[in-house]
């Protein structure tokens, strides 16, 4: 799939990507604690930036990478909220676990 | 073996595998140190693919900004205490062979699925063959010079021929690609000077804005500026057949200028939208995570004060449980009434039970 002794190309930075995506859904979806959930959508925003990084330079484009930098500002204001509604969580119930969280489950 | 592979295979496993001791680790603090560590495995994979100025923001904002805000966030509320033995991994272990085959499954089916229709396949160009040097023989001579509009930047490029008179290749003429060209080249923005090695100037290619190139022949001495009308600047196109190396220009793409040339003028009016968001990412969190003062005292305040009572009570009746049994039920603090039947029930009985055997 990729050669050795060459530049990998972007296909092999797309596996990575997969992979990293992956592991951070399995997080998202497996953990309890609401606070590593969180950062396992960072990972999963991450893996995306490297995707689209790695496009952008195959096709020569700019967008690309700026398309990053609009991927941190939404990451950056999501963690900001995401965090300050946990706060307001613990204040009310003293915990953050998602078994905990579970009002609107039936 | 290659620098960048190298770089690759190194930061790429270490970002997988911190990623995959963040996801196992039961200490939220743990976990955040873990995702340090993946971040900035990702930004020298930026750096790796010359995406110079990402890989500083991704440091600063991420790792900066974003962890510590997550460890703020965890040693405020202390849930790293908290959850170290309420959350055992145990009972998804199903969970995770699943979600550990879908991921192997992916990357074993979409990677190759991926490389096979390349880009650039319809183009005529083996895949992965665009971040590689174009090779340039010495015997190569240059037919014709050229410019493609890269993201706004005029980037000079030639094309090649060879010792029997085929097209080669095309090289973009950055200074990067000066030492492949085996000539030294002179680059401003505006003035592209090329020289043999012996420092002899071969060409001289003024480049002007808005695509209308001037050549001035090496032989013209003086301010003649003879225009050549071989010399055309396509718009960068990617339907149009541009030979693979121009996109090598990509070389500028990292560049500070290149994308504060493009956000601040193709992606203007998303950089303004998301400008706003982040206000309104600034306000909803300082209006979510503001205790209100102004009710202390109402009906709020009271269930404020309350919740810290409960917070006291469950965890003195926890500790208690734990220690000592005996003195449990005298030590549980007076809390709201209910809330201490709910808290104290559990281990109040025991305890009375416990106390009762001895």
């Amino acid at each position: 799939m990729f050669d050795i002794g060459n530049s990998p190309d972007y296909t092999a930075y797309l596996a990575l990507s997969v992979i990293l995506f992956m592991i951070g859904t399995m997080g998202f979806l497996l953990r309890k604690n609401t606070i590593v959930m969180f950062m396992c959508v960072e990972l999963m925003l991450n893996a995306v930036n490297l995707a689209l990084v790695a496009f952008g330079r195959e096709l020569g484009h700019a967008g690309g990478q700026i398309f990053v930098f609009f991927v941190l500002v939404v990451a950056a204001a999501e963690v900001m909220v995401g965090l300050a509604i946990l706060v307001a969580i613990y204040r009310r119930r003293l915990r953050v676990s998602a078994d905990d969280l579970s009002n609107l489950s039936g | 073996m290659n620098a960048e592979l190298l770089v690759f295979v190194i930061f790429g496993a270490l970002a997988m595998g911190m990623a995959l001791r963040m996801v196992f680790q039961s200490n939220p603090v743990h976990a955040a140190l873990h995702l340090v560590v993946v971040l900035v495995s990702i930004a020298v994979l930026f750096l790796a693919q010359e995406a110079y100025f990402l890989s500083v923001v991704q440091i600063v904002v991420y790792t900066g900004a974003i962890v510590v805000l997550f460890l703020f966030v965890i040693m405020l509320l202390g849930v790293d205490k908290q959850d170290d033995e309420a959350e055992t991994l145990e009972s998804g272990r199903f969970s995770f062979l699943l979600f550990g085959g879908i991921l192997v499954g992916l990357v074993a089916f979409l990677a190759p699925i991926a490389g096979y229709f390349s880009l650039f396949e319809e183009r005529g160009v083996e895949p992965g063959t665009l971040g590689k040097p174009t090779k340039v023989n010495a015997a190569d001579s240059v037919d014709r010079y050229d410019a493609v509009n890269i993201a706004g930047t005029v980037v000079p490029i030639a094309h090649l021929r060879g010792a029997d008179g085929a097209p080669v290749s095309v090289v973009a003429l950055s200074p990067a690609e000066a030492v492949r060209f085996s000539a030294e080249l002179r680059f401003t923005d505006k003035d592209l000077v090329i020289m043999n090695q012996a420092g002899v100037v071969q060409d001289h290619l003024q480049l002007l804005p808005q695509g209308n190139h001037s050549a001035i022949d090496p032989s013209d001495e003086g301010d003649t500026e003879t225009v050549r009308p071989d010399i055309q600047v396509p718009d960068y196109d990617l339907d149009e057949e541009v030979a693979v190396s121009e996109i090598r220009a990509l070389v500028h793409l990292g560049n500070v200028e290149v994308i504060a040339d493009s956000l601040f003028t193709t992606y203007l009016l998303p950089f303004e939208v998301v400008s706003i968001l982040l206000v309104a990412g600034i306000i909803g969190g300082v209006v979510l995570a503001k205790r209100d003062r102004s009710l202390h005292g109402s009906a709020a305040g009271r269930s404020d004060e309350a919740l810290v009572t409960l917070k006291e009570g469950r965890e003195a009746a926890h500790a208690d449980l734990v220690t000592d049994r005996d003195v449990a039920v005298t030590t549980i603090p007076d809390a709201d009434a209910s809330l201490r039947a709910g808290a104290a029930a559990g281990p109040g009985g025991e305890a009375e039970k416990g106390y009762v055997d001895v």
